[in-house]
């Protein structure tokens, strides 16, 4: 045992050292990175801020090394989240004059993932030409994540060629990468939002069918309310609660009987019957003022409270319809 | 005595694996974490209209000299769309006047939300401006109760359950929310890391520059601090295993927490114990779920100064794990309950709960050994060495993950002095406090076994307030 402790010992001084060194050669690496971006960054955000104020300048030289690659990039990357328009397509064309472009498209087919996703990530933000046919190549890349930043990156590009392409990666991730999955259909809603209603009316995933009624009800797209309708209907109180807000958001009227038969059906669950209450409140239609009444008096206090203020919001006075505390204290209890 | 010797030993090994194992799962994690933060997540969660709205609820107990700046900071988090609660637990200072007068709040006729059960509540006030702001003044029940009455009256599907004394690094909300932007339906509740905040330079509630303490007892809590967050939250967050969500910080789905009952009023462990019965109704759902901790949104806590406060912490933290195991004991090795039962509970059970009673015994019993002659005393000797340099090995293993992870993540670091001084200073109490400081801490979590029997509460924390920080 004797012997056994002291290479124990001996095993955990060696590894204490190896770990205070890792710190060590950690923090030196880092700061010769950072002190060596330092240096170049002000000199590259001249350059940048420079060649965009003035329409003849000429191109900055490409940089030289991967460090001047890396700054370049970085800085390019924090301007082109706050430039519009011209200034912004005459970066873009900067960063493809300067290869810097081309160097992130060289990195979607980099061997770790991680750094394939952040090329796609990068290049969604630079919107190059140069970098279409590649993110269209990336569409099939083994790491959904990658495919998934491509078909961003895609969208912001408006590649109409690939664009059932995108929905049809986006939707196989819609289970497993709902957030992704979202931004994409995010980004087509502003592209071609013609492209949702298509791909809500032909998809039978439950996970795709939620995230485009979120996403119609709260960009407001109100060419797709008849979707929403027959969501609201579907057996998944999920897909029908989002619908349901999705439809107060659009201020849809033509829902309004519904949204009544949805707030007073007692086996729907009580996310979607307070998304209905709180919609006919938004709608403003008086035609829901009996409904709101009797739900305003049900036993499910969150239901009560939510018709209740529905109905202020339909010009009754608030208090006329106190929701039952003690009620709703039994309901939510059980 | 010698059985008792080798089992202190089996012990030591088993704990080593337990241990070593966490730090490796923690790695992973944060190196996964790294991989799916690109450069426009936090951007994109911003001015996403699917982010989900939040109520962040902050329960304040007498704290009228640092609310006002306390719940600016709050109001001007970086996120699209949130309100900010604030429930005055019956303060006997003048906290619900302050902050009607510092935000111009008046009375308003709400009636009380029953989803959750809590202590009467006596007023409600909003502003006259349009700020996402409401103040709740109840009756006081303690902070879980606050906690309760702040998710009746939330408006939105998240709530943020904070203290009202910490601080919240101005993208805390956005990047502990993001594991529900990305997984909306599977993630039940979040948490961020919580550090220190003694010796920093504080304005108006907000963190301006982050410094070391200068005295030894809040420097041994951030080493504690670093092992707890990088060592084994981490850890345990990569297998779905995750405990605790810090009551200074955590983001929580109301539905499920309102399903669950609410933060318990019974237990000094609200915290630890709400998390368990997340895992426990999720797992009687049937739904894929997951309890997520995010390495990188700050929380700055004060920690206690004295010995006096720390000890009174110990013991209180250590009645709360023993409470949480008493109140769920059908858990503990469940299969049923996966990570959770067969592995995060058995390990809090046997290492964090029993774990001072072995030590503290352990060196009782091999002192006598060794002084009987039972026990070779240099074979004690470097036992109790072996000891010492595996629980500071695991300590530097927390640094090294948490300056790498700073690296990785470009997250805020301790200190923005020379990084050398600092680093060498927590390298420094992570020896130091193996020579009396781990032993005292162990003594006050056996006491937490006496205050347990003699169904002790919360007690006071004294606190300097963060807000008065000496600049």
């Amino acid at each position: 045992m004797s012997d056994a402790s002291v290479v124990a010992t001996l095993v955990l001084i060696i590894a204490i050292a190896v770990l205070v060194l890792l710190i060590l050669a950690q923090q030196i690496v880092h700061r010769i990175k950072r002190r060596a971006r330092l240096v170049l960054r002000p000199a590259c955000e001249l350059a940048v801020a420079e060649y965009l104020a003035d329409e003849n300048a000429s191109v900055p030289p490409p940089p030289r090394n991967n460090r001047e690659h890396v700054v370049l990039r970085q800085v390019a990357l924090a301007a082109l989240i706050e430039l519009r328009g011209r200034e912004r397509a005459r970066l873009t064309e900067l960063l493809e004059r300067t290869g810097v472009v081309a160097r992130t498209v060289e990195e979607l087919a980099a061997r770790r993932r991680t750094r394939r996703r952040r090329a796609a990530d990068m290049l969604a933000e630079m919107r190059s030409d140069q970098s279409r046919s590649a993110l269209v190549a990336a569409l099939d890349d083994l790491d959904a994540a990658t495919r998934l930043g491509c078909a961003r990156a895609l969208v912001e590009l408006g590649d109409d060629d690939s664009a059932d392409h995108i929905v049809e990666v986006a939707a196989a991730e819609a289970d497993t990468s709902p957030g992704a999955v979202g931004d994409v259909f995010l980004g087509i809603a502003a592209w071609k939002p013609s492209l949702l209603g298509e791909a809500m009316s032909s998809t039978s995933s439950r996970g795709l069918r939620r995230i485009l009624a979120s996403i119609i009800g709260e960009l407001r797209i109100s060419d797709h309310t008849a979707l929403l309708r027959v969501a609201l209907t579907d057996t998944d109180d999920e897909l029908a609660a989002r619908s349901a807000r999705g439809l107060g958001l659009i201020g849809d009227d033509g829902s309004v009987e519904a949204l009544t038969q949805a707030l007073g059906d007692a086996r729907r669950e009580r996310r979607v019957r307070t998304a209905a209450a709180t919609s006919l409140g938004w709608i403003g239609d008086r035609r829901a003022l009996a409904s709101l009444r009797t739900a305003a008096s049900s036993p499910d206090w969150a239901v009560a409270a939510a018709s209740a203020d529905a109905l202020v919001l339909l010009g009754e006075e608030r208090g006329a319809t106190r929701p039952d505390t003690e009620g709703g204290l039994t309901v939510a209890a059980a | 005595m010698h059985a008792y010797v080798v089992f202190v030993f089996v012990y030591f090994l088993v704990f080593a694996a337990v241990h070593a194992a966490l730090l490796v799962l923690a790695l992973v994690d944060i190196r996964r974490y790294r991989s799916r933060l690109l450069h426009s997540s936090l951007r994109r969660t911003v001015r996403s209209p699917l982010a989900p709205p939040i109520s962040v609820i902050a329960p304040a107990y007498n704290e009228s000299v640092g609310i006002v700046d306390s719940v600016r900071s709050l109001l001007a988090l970086e996120y699209p769309t949130h309100e900010v609660i604030v429930v005055n637990d019956g303060s006997t200072d003048s906290t619900i006047e302050t902050l009607v007068e510092a935000f111009d709040l008046q009375e308003v006729e709400r009636p009380t939300p029953p989803f959750v059960e809590h202590k009467t509540v006596r007023a409600v006030y909003e502003p006259k401006a349009r700020l996402s702001l409401l103040v709740i003044d109840k009756e006081n029940g303690g902070k879980a109760d606050s906690l309760n009455a702040g998710i009746n009256f939330s408006r939105y599907p998240l709530f943020c359950a904070i203290d009202a004394d910490s601080m919240l690094d101005q993208d805390a909300l956005v990047k502990s929310a993001m594991p529900f932007v990305e997984d909306p339906e599977r993630t039940v509740a979040s948490g961020g890391i919580v550090r220190v905040a003694n010796g920093s330079r504080i304005e108006h509630g907000r963190m301006i520059e982050p410094r070391l303490p200068r005295r030894a007892i809040p420097m041994f809590q951030i080493v504690e601090y670093l092992r707890a967050f990088f060592g084994a939250r981490a850890g345990w967050s990569a297998v779905n295993g995750l405990l605790i969500i810090s009551g200074a910080f955590g983001l929580f789905r109301k539905d499920v927490v309102v399903e669950a009952g609410g933060y318990r009023t019974d237990t000094v462990g609200e915290d630890i114990e709400l998390v368990l019965r997340l895992h426990r109704i999720m797992r009687r759902r049937k739904q894929p779920y997951r309890i997520v901790y995010v390495p990188d949104p700050v929380c700055w806590t004060e920690a206690p100064e004295s010995t006096r406060v720390l000890r009174r912490q110990r013991r209180r933290w250590h009645q709360g794990s023993c409470e949480t195991l008493l109140l769920h004991p059908g858990m503990i090795g469940n299969p049923r309950y996966r990570a959770v039962g067969l592995l995060s509970l058995p390990v809090l059970l046997v290492f964090e709960v029993l774990g001072p009673v072995v030590e503290l015994s352990g060196y009782a019993v091999a002192t006598v050994a060794a002084l009987t002659g039972a026990l070779n005393p240099s074979t004690f000797a470097i036992f109790l060495l072996v000891a010492i340099l595996y629980g500071l090995l695991l300590s530097i293993g927390s640094i090294a993950l948490e300056d790498a992870s700073l690296i990785w993540l470009d997250g805020v670091r301790l200190t923005t002095r020379p990084r050398w001084r600092a680093l060498g200073r927590i390298l420094g109490y992570a020896v130091l406090e193996n020579l009396g400081y781990r032993q005292l801490v162990l003594v006050w979590r056996v006491e937490g076994f006496w205050q347990l029997a003699r169904g002790g509460g919360w007690g006071a924390m004294e606190r300097r307030g963060l807000a008065a920080t000496p600049q």
